[in-house]
């Protein structure tokens, strides 16, 4: 998959921060997943081997822009996010990406981290936040991730034979 | 190698703060945050504004009988009887210790207090000044551990001498000393026996302790006198204390800064209505948001001139609010529960920090006020840090 631009990232990160308080509002909203982590963890490829400015900026920017519609610390975003973000790339290596079930748990647990900072956050402000909601957020998480990554993207074929290898690697332009 | 412990350590250190947070570091951020949030808050409130499709009931509020009941009652029932040759200096309580047995109090060398002055609460005797600094003092109270006071027992046809020991948050304090030939028993009255270098008038005013009780297993000579009080509620509010010159002013009152605010978020985007946001329109302290007059909830975080606070129903407010009987002429503390069978009992801030004491907040059986625009203030204690512990 190609790694979105940063100039590309930006505005669609103001934009979700612009209606994710109306998204709030509608019914059964309070149930939506983070957008912030979803256009995270669908934006950041595996960084193994790759400079670190573009995920760190993402990170920061993201972290800023969630903390000026929630009162949340915006360490909780910063902290959840690099994370998830750990832990999905470990998560990838370890579980065969082909199966909903493997994309899925990959994509519920790497939303675990952003989870746990933001429940202590809160309960550091004096609310006691319904972890069952917030439960249905991570697993809403999960689900579009394993939606989003579809298993055309994953590189099946790159144990395959020397042939369906070079075209593998043709697809993603190397 | 060097890289990676760098990137490590950044992130260790950004979970850390997530978990353990350092204020100063958190302050920063929130400046850093605030131009963002500027422009983000409020047209992120217009966009959740004008899709709202769900809006909050609008239930029925009392209208509210007496706005300054709270302070007007303890001032009734603290107010000491006039004593010649002495002045009663009103002081308003800043700060509660519960534990180290001390309360932090709006006045000091400014009011002219000094060491050991007698601080009462209507005729309850409470304790001395133990620090003076600038514009507070410190009480000691007379329960507070190892404290010493001196006592009479009251009997109908005895008056036993003796002296009191403090305990703390650990037990009653206990008679430390008396005449040895002295009979005592339960129930005596305990009033507060004078010093040397105290006003002789002060004995006029026969100032309570408590009641004297029996504890321990007397057959095995283990059993002490101990005192069994309470302290009234009204004393985390306001004190008297004693004093021979005063300045013009009676009133040591802190000043209490308000301001016009404006909703810029009606609900925060990952709390929920637990959480709004209002625009202040000018800078200063500030401790909670009210809505016409009452207090709706405590500021929480400021980024810039937007805050966040918890969107509270009267009820919600437990142990940081007190209720007013003004049939038995009592207050009564919300975490003891009695305050929750009164029918229509009126709430007020219980005061802690920064903020003020005495801010109404509305019956204890009103729901959550559904958060509009429009006579929307930010109200702070100035210059005023801590709290009840």
């Amino acid at each position: 998959m190609k790694q979105p631009r940063l100039r590309l990232l930006i505005p669609v990160a103001f934009l979700l921060t612009l209606v994710a308080p109306g998204l709030r509002v509608l019914p059964g909203g309070e149930y939506l997943p983070d957008l912030w982590l979803l256009l995270f963890l669908w934006s950041m490829p595996d960084p193994t081997g790759l400079p670190l400015r573009k995920p760190i900026m993402l990170i920061v920017i993201l972290g800023a822009l969630r903390a000026s519609v929630t009162a949340l610390t915006p360490f909780s975003a910063w902290a959840g996010l690099s994370v998830a973000l750990l832990l999905r790339v470990h998560l990838q290596r370890l579980l065969v990406d082909a199966r909903f079930v493997a994309r899925f748990l990959v994509g519920w647990v790497a939303s675990l981290p952003l989870l746990f900072f933001d429940v202590q956050a809160a309960w550091r402000l004096g609310i006691s936040p319904d972890l069952g909601v917030w439960l249905v957020r991570s697993l809403w998480v999960g689900f579009l991730w394993a939606l989003a990554l579809r298993p055309a993207r994953v590189p099946i074929y790159v144990e395959g034979p020397p042939i369906a290898r070079r075209v593998r690697g043709a697809e993603l332009g190397k | 190698m060097r890289r990676g412990l760098l990137q490590a350590a950044l992130l260790a250190f950004v979970c850390l703060q997530a978990l353990w947070p350092l204020r100063v570091i958190e302050n920063l951020t929130n400046q850093l945050v605030a131009p963002i949030a500027a422009w983000l808050t409020p047209s992120a409130g217009f966009i959740a504004e004008a899709v709202a499709l769900v809006t909050d009931s609008h239930p029925e509020w009392e209208p509210l009988e007496d706005p300054d009941g709270l302070i007007d009652w303890e001032r009734r029932l603290g107010n000491p009887p006039p004593v010649a040759r002495l002045a009663w200096l009103e002081v308003p309580v800043l700060e509660v210790q519960r534990r180290a047995g001390r309360l932090r109090i709006a006045a000091g060398r400014d009011f002219g207090l000094a060491l050991g002055q007698a601080v009462v609460y209507g005729q309850q005797w409470l304790g001395r000044i133990q620090e003076v600094e600038d514009h507070t003092s410190w009480v000691e109270l007379w329960n507070a551990a190892n404290a010493r006071t001196g006592v009479s027992l009251e009997g109908e046809t005895a008056s036993i001498a003796g002296v009191a020991s403090g305990m703390g948050p650990s037990g009653w304090p206990w008679i430390r000393w008396m005449d040895p030939k002295a009979e005592p028993q339960d129930g005596m009255n305990v009033l507060w026996r004078r010093r040397e270098q105290d006003p002789r008038n002060l004995d006029d005013l026969e100032l309570r302790l408590g009641s004297l009780r029996q504890e321990g297993d007397r057959e095995r000579d283990a059993a002490a006198w101990v005192i069994t009080h309470e302290m009234p509620p009204g004393a985390e509010g306001r004190v008297y204390i004693a004093a021979g010159a005063v300045g013009s002013s009676l009133v040591a009152e802190p000043t209490i800064r308000r301001g016009p605010a404006s909703v810029s978020l009606f609900r925060d985007a990952t709390l929920g209505a637990k959480v709004a946001s209002v625009r202040a329109t000018r800078g200063g302290p500030a401790a909670v948001v009210l809505q016409e007059g009452r207090v709706i909830g405590p500021v929480v975080v400021r980024r810039g001139n937007h805050l966040w606070f918890l969107r509270r129903s009267p009820g919600d407010w437990r142990e940081e609010a007190l209720a007013l009987d003004p049939e038995a002429e009592r207050l009564l503390q919300l975490e003891k529960g009695e305050a929750f069978e009164l029918e229509g009992a009126q709430l007020y801030t219980r005061g802690a920090g920064m903020i003020p004491r005495g801010l109404p907040i509305g019956s204890i059986r009103d729901p959550q006020r559904p958060l509009e625009q429009g006579e929307l203030e930010i109200v702070a204690r100035q210059g005023v840090g801590g709290g009840s512990s």
